[in-house]
């Protein structure tokens, strides 16, 4: 059992909104989950806390995560992630404003499928979304269930 | 501490000149001791009569002479150091020994060349009476010629000629040794061989009458005319012989009393000999006593210079890990003296890099922090702004007029453009911070690689580009290429009003060491703003004439300072710029 579910952790509303609106404009109709901290995020993907009704095996298609966010920081959902046998295969992108070394190196040692940088300009923004969508959502084959 | 040492050093000298002079009176004691012998020798020989032994008595005298004098007052010719009177305090027992000698010798000396002095009296008879039994052999002839044509009286007179004659001839050889007894008896003889001839000569007539005696006459003159020379010969010889004998009775005399005297002597030179030696072991004792004391002071200030290295060394080797940037290393103290006040020094000078190192590390801390911030959360509103400005342009079209789109279309322009200028001052931050890498940099393969991706990013441009060969340096390769990306990148932008354009990468020299620069003969710019080119968003252009934010040169400034470089430019206005830098 699959679903097409894009999960977009963002706990700025406006980037949410906005990262929302690109999809839409790029016609990308997947049902987006917004996650607005890391422990909500977890939650979703584990499958507890306000998810736990969920089938924890409905994994999200895609999960869209920033790193700076409240309580639990992207890095350490994406380790959780990564640790669990049970999501370990879920392609997860880092989509956010840091550009720091820093944070490259460690999203791709905890093994990020990728990681893009939100540009400031909407229209290049948009073409990011759309690309990202593209890949992950059409061309990419997901991991098997 | 210099005085002690200036008069440690005089006094040394002094005991080796000392040295070498007593050393001097010893070598020539032992020479005066055989002088001293041989002349009470050459003394009983020569009043002997030895005529040889008398010149070598003279001849050794003359020598102990001079030695003695040359040992008082210097100027031995073997190259005595100097003489007594230099050198008062080593040769005072030597000297009063030299004196009583000197006292001892004159007379004895004087009585020398007395002795001596009868030799060439001595000489002159001998040669005298050689000259005189030299001519004896004629005398023999003479005499044979006479007795062929004598009468009977005649060769009796003849006869008694050759006999007194063959005294003569004894007595002449004898007259050297023995004057005394000698010359009545020879002097007798030459009269009587003078009357005889005298007669003969004159003669009364034989029994044969005149014409014999005119036969005899030839032969005896010749006789008479070797005779006369002879006889004037012996005159002279006989005071002569006299003269040296009472000379000898003289030196004998003479002779006698110089015995004691010389033996004298002989004790005197042995008493000098001894006490030389002693003088010279007692400076040798001393010169050893000196060498102990300075071996004993150098082993001192050997120690003393230990104990001031070993600390020293201590302060070197935490010097040098501090230097590493290990900040926790101090030095032991082990003195209350000046080295141990600086190690103490050095110990709370480190402990405040310590602490200011942390401090640092704090501050830097905090500027990553808000660094991160920077790139992070100021962005985010940009892109609010800038998203929801095209979202209301999009989803509002035909309720905005033109005035408004414009409005809206500079929001957005502003605030992309605030998104770039956040990028470079990241990356201007960026360049400062990290470690700085130290390897061989190939600067002319970085510009070809710059021009190549400028020329491929546009095609259209007319530059022509003058790389220069072998520009290898010492340095950071990322940070390196960032310079030639801005200062090349500068070029390309500064010459894109011009239909062509030159942009040159050389290498010069500045105060010895090499510079590297990048020249174009593009816009230029105004010598009096030049302090304002590497200021972080400092410009000097319009914004419509060449984009940009400002951020470059201050990069490339940046960038060679953590180098130890200097950079700096010239130019003129649409004459081209030429920016310069060194790498430390």
């Amino acid at each position: 059992m699959s679903s097409d579910v894009i999960l977009l952790v963002e706990d700025n509303p406006d980037d949410e909104a906005l990262t929302i609106r690109a999809l839409n404009r790029n016609n990308i109709t997947n049902e987006v989950i917004v996650a607005r901290d890391g422990v909500e995020a977890m939650d979703y993907v584990f499958a507890r806390g306000t998810h736990s009704e969920r089938d924890i095996n409905d994994l999200p298609r895609l999960v869209l995560l920033d790193l700076k966010l409240p309580k639990v920081d992207g890095l350490e959902v994406l380790k959780q992630i990564r640790a669990d046998d049970r999501t370990k295969r879920l392609p997860v992108v880092v989509l956010t404003s840091s550009k720091e070394e820093q944070d490259l190196v460690d999203s791709y040692n905890l093994g990020v499928n990728s990681y893009i940088r939100k540009p400031v300009d909407f229209t290049l923004f948009t073409e990011a979304v759309r690309q990202v969508g593209l890949y992950w959502l059409v061309l990419n084959e997901p991991p098997p269930r | 501490m210099a005085v002690l040492m200036l008069l440690a050093i005089g006094a040394v000298f002094l005991q080796v000149r000392q040295q070498r002079y007593v050393a001097t009176v010893v070598t020539v004691a032992m020479d005066q001791r055989l002088a001293i012998q041989r002349i009470t020798d050459g003394t009983a020989n020569a009043i002997s009569g030895d005529l040889r032994a008398n010149v070598v008595l003279r001849r050794t005298a003359d020598e102990f002479d001079w030695n003695l004098r040359a040992l008082r007052e210097g100027g031995l010719t073997f190259g005595s150091p100097g003489s007594a009177s230099d050198l008062p305090e080593a040769s005072a027992d030597i000297q009063s020994q030299m004196d009583r000698i000197d006292r001892i010798w004159q007379p004895t000396y004087g009585n020398v060349t007395v002795v001596s002095g009868s030799a060439p009296v001595g000489v002159q008879v001998r040669e005298l009476a050689l000259q005189v039994t030299n001519r004896f052999s004629d005398f023999d002839i003479a005499l044979e010629n006479a007795q062929k044509t004598a009468t009977a009286v005649d060769r009796a007179a003849l006869a008694d000629i050759g006999r007194v004659l063959g005294r003569v001839r004894l007595q002449v050889l004898a007259i050297a040794e023995s004057p005394k007894q000698t010359a009545p008896d020879l002097a007798a003889n030459a009269e009587h061989i003078d009357a005889v001839l005298g007669a003969l000569l004159i003669g009364e007539p034989g029994p044969d009458g005149a014409a014999l005696r005119q036969e005899l006459l030839g032969p005896v003159d010749g006789f008479a005319a070797l005779w006369e020379a002879s006889s004037e010969d012996i005159k002279t010889l006989i005071p002569l012989a006299e003269e040296f004998a009472e000379g000898l009775v003289a030196a004998r005399e003479i002779a006698g009393s110089s015995v004691p005297l010389l033996r004298e002597i002989s004790v005197a030179v042995d008493l000098l000999d001894q006490e030389s030696r002693d003088k010279v072991i007692q400076i040798q004792w001393f010169l050893l006593a000196v060498t102990g004391v300075f071996l004993y002071i150098c082993a001192l200030a050997m120690w003393v210079t230990w104990r001031t290295i070993r600390p020293l060394e201590r302060l070197t080797r935490a010097t040098t890990i501090i230097a590493e940037g290990d900040l926790s290393a101090r030095v032991e103290v082990g003195s209350r003296d000046e080295i141990g006040m600086l190690a103490v020094a050095f110990n709370k000078m480190t402990e405040d890099l310590q602490r200011r190192d942390i401090e640092l590390a704090a501050v830097n801390d905090e500027l990553e922090a808000f660094n991160y911030s920077v790139s992070h959360d100021l962005r985010a509103p940009l892109r609010t702004i800038d998203g929801f400005s095209q979202a209301l342009l999009e989803d509002y079209e035909d309720k905005l007029d033109d005035e408004g789109k414009d409005y809206l279309g500079r929001t957005r322009a502003a605030s992309q453009r605030m998104g770039v200028l956040i990028d470079d001052l990241l990356n201007l931050s960026r360049v400062t911070r990290g470690d700085l890498r130290h390897e061989e940099v190939d600067l002319t393969a970085i510009a070809r690689k710059v021009v190549a991706e400028l020329e491929e990013g546009d095609p259209e441009r007319q530059v022509t580009f003058e790389i220069a060969e072998g520009a290898v340096t010492m340095g950071d390769p990322n940070l390196l290429r960032a310079v030639l990306d801005n200062l090349i990148g500068n070029a390309w932008k500064f010459t894109g009003n011009h239909p062509t354009a030159k942009i040159e990468f050389g290498i010069t020299e500045d105060g010895g060491q090499p510079a590297f620069y990048v020249r174009d003969d593009g816009a230029g710019f105004d010598m009096r703003y030049s302090e304002n080119l590497f200021g972080a968003f400092q410009r000097l252009h319009g914004m419509t004439e060449f984009p940009g934010t400002g951020i470059g040169l201050a990069t490339v400034q940046r960038i060679i300072h953590r180098h130890g470089g200097r950079v700096w430019a010239e130019g003129e206005v649409e004459q081209g710029a030429t920016f310069y830098f060194t790498l430390g």
